[in-house]
């Protein structure tokens, strides 16, 4: 496992700040754990690869070598590996981690599991920024994987009441 | 109530003469607020015949402090208003706890308990004598309190019929028929009639200021005619908005984890079908009977759990009735505040026998 240390000095947790050396493998040098609860939708999916297309493969996947399989196991990025696979990509960037089984799968599950969620009052004002600079509609929807129905209800900031600004009052029954 | 028969006035005309009448013929006046839409428009309803009138009028709120910060926010400011009598109670009592089988209960505003946010200066802190310590009940010694007040609520028939008619089975005081009789309390529903388009319209004319969780549900992509709700965070009947509230109010979140078991699991994993609902039954088991059995085995409080078996024990042995059964036992609902229809199967029996004769 390469590890260099650019911080010299561990900080307050004794965790030393590292870049893990990433190698470049063969995509069938690969293989997916046959564990991992994670699926992700086609949507989800689809973006991911617009998202490597534009952006490139920008960190590696996490893996482990598996002596009875002669392969790394994927600990964490087995969707971003579908994704290489489908483009046709012969190689794949990875960190090999030197990790016992059962870690390997707790890992996987933290991976997953650790994320922030987006608030919604935050996320309607950065749609709303997009396109004060100038990013189209349509452009807006495809980037991000929005439908137009949920771009328009994040764009709408008037409140729900404005909604109804038109309707007349119904008429009264007893 | 049996045929609907259409006015020549809109629900508004219709809504300010109804509350215009009670103000006539009440000294009293309490309006209960939950900081919901239908609240809300009743409150204001009020708020306007009160300081036409230069008169005041009571405002009645059951803080349950598992409540969302914005509902705060607007009962605050419903509260400060001159014609307005403050009635938030933030008093000490028991709520159901859909979400966790080891904290059936948020004791609310328990004495030495770490509260979610402070107490309001406005509120009632105490009771200065024993009163009952649950929702329902405590509405009920409330309104025993003052019988001769006219107690407004802002039900609407579309959201609920089902409820309307239960309320309004018994004609209410001076035999009007938007309201009901319970001993000598007298309570009304003067938006009985309103839709929800009419609840947005009036509040879109007259700039009310609202509970910003509908505009998050809105921008949230929720339907605008059903499902929008809002109540305390943790009851059975709405526990499945914890999925929501960290993407709403991520400190409320935060907060109601550190106060009680069973909010992060909720929140994980309500909108999925295994967890919290009994549609369908876990690869696992062969019947419901068998999952129902393991449930109920695996309940920690031996006390709850003999409720719950005592209670199965009267019901009729089929799966459709085990199934019914899991719901309950899967969000906890010893207190069976969410009843199944355990006559349904019987009924459909009955109706196949005489078809069958007929043919």
């Amino acid at each position: 496992m390469g590890r260099i240390a650019i911080a010299g000095t561990p900080n307050v947790l004794g965790i030393d700040i590292v870049i893990r050396e990433a190698k470049i493998v063969s995509i069938n040098d690969l293989f997916a754990n046959a564990y991992n609860p994670n699926r992700m939708p086609k949507k989800e999916m689809d973006l991911l690869r617009e998202c490597i297309i534009k952006y490139g493969f920008l960190f590696p996947i996490i893996a482990s070598w598996d002596r009875n399989a002669g392969k790394y196991r994927i600990i964490d990025g087995f969707h971003r590996f579908e994704i290489l696979k489908q483009i046709g990509a012969r190689k794949a960037s990875i960190i090999d981690l030197e990790l016992s089984y059962h870690d390997a799968v707790q890992l996987t599950v933290l991976m997953n599991r650790i994320k922030g969620m987006h608030q919604v009052e935050l996320m309607s004002d950065l749609v709303v920024k997009l396109e004060d600079l100038g990013v189209a509609d349509e452009e807006i929807c495809k980037n991000l994987g929005m439908e137009p129905e949920e771009y328009l209800r994040l764009k709408q900031q008037l409140g729900i009441a404005h909604s109804f600004r038109n309707h007349e009052y119904s008429r009264s029954w007893e | 109530m049996a045929l609907k028969t259409y006015k020549d006035k809109t629900v508004l005309e219709a809504a300010r003469e109804r509350i215009a009448m009670l103000f006539d013929n009440f000294e009293k006046i309490n309006v209960s607020i939950s900081s919901g839409k239908d609240s809300c428009v009743l409150y204001h309803l009020c708020l306007q015949e009160a300081v036409e009138r230069g008169r005041k009028f009571t405002a009645f709120f059951l803080d349950q402090e598992a409540e969302y910060e914005n509902t705060i926010i607007v009962v605050r400011r419903m509260m400060q208003h001159e014609h307005v009598i403050p009635m938030w109670f933030q008093v000490p009592i028991y709520m159901t706890n859909a979400t966790s089988y080891s904290e059936y209960f948020l004791y609310a505003w328990g004495p030495g308990e770490k509260w979610i946010r402070e107490k309001d200066p406005m509120a009632v802190h105490s009771i200065g004598e024993a009163y009952p310590q649950r929702f329902y009940d405590f509405f009920k010694w409330y309104e025993g309190k003052n019988p001769d007040a006219a107690y407004l609520v802002g039900l609407r028939a579309d959201e609920s019929l089902t409820r309307y008619r239960a309320v309004t089975k018994h004609p209410g005081w001076n035999g009007i028929r938007w309201g009901s009789m319970d001993g000598d309390i007298k309570t009304f529903y003067p938006l009985y009639d309103w839709t929800v388009y009419d609840v947005w319209k009036f509040i879109y004319d007259y700039d009310i200021p609202y509970n910003k969780i509908y505009d998050l549900m809105f921008l949230d992509g929720q339907s605008i005619y059903k499902g929008m709700r809002i109540s305390n965070l943790i009851h059975e009947k709405s526990y499945k908005c914890l999925v929501d509230l960290p993407r709403y109010e991520p400190e409320t979140y935060n907060r109601l984890c550190e106060r009680i078991a069973g909010i992060a699991t909720a929140s994980r994993y309500a909108s999925e079908k295994l967890m919290f609902d009994n549609k369908t039954l876990p690869a696992h088991y062969k019947s419901w009977k068998e999952f129902r059995d393991f449930l109920l085995q695996n309940i920690p409080d031996r006390e709850h759990r003999e409720k719950f078996a005592r209670r199965f024990e009267k019901q009729k042995a089929s799966e459709k009735i085990y199934q019914a059964q899991v719901g309950q036992l899967l969000i906890n609902d010893y207190e069976n505040a969410r009843p199944f229809d355990t006559k349904r199967e019987e009924r459909i029996g009955r109706i196949k026998e005489k078809w069958a004769e007929l043919l």
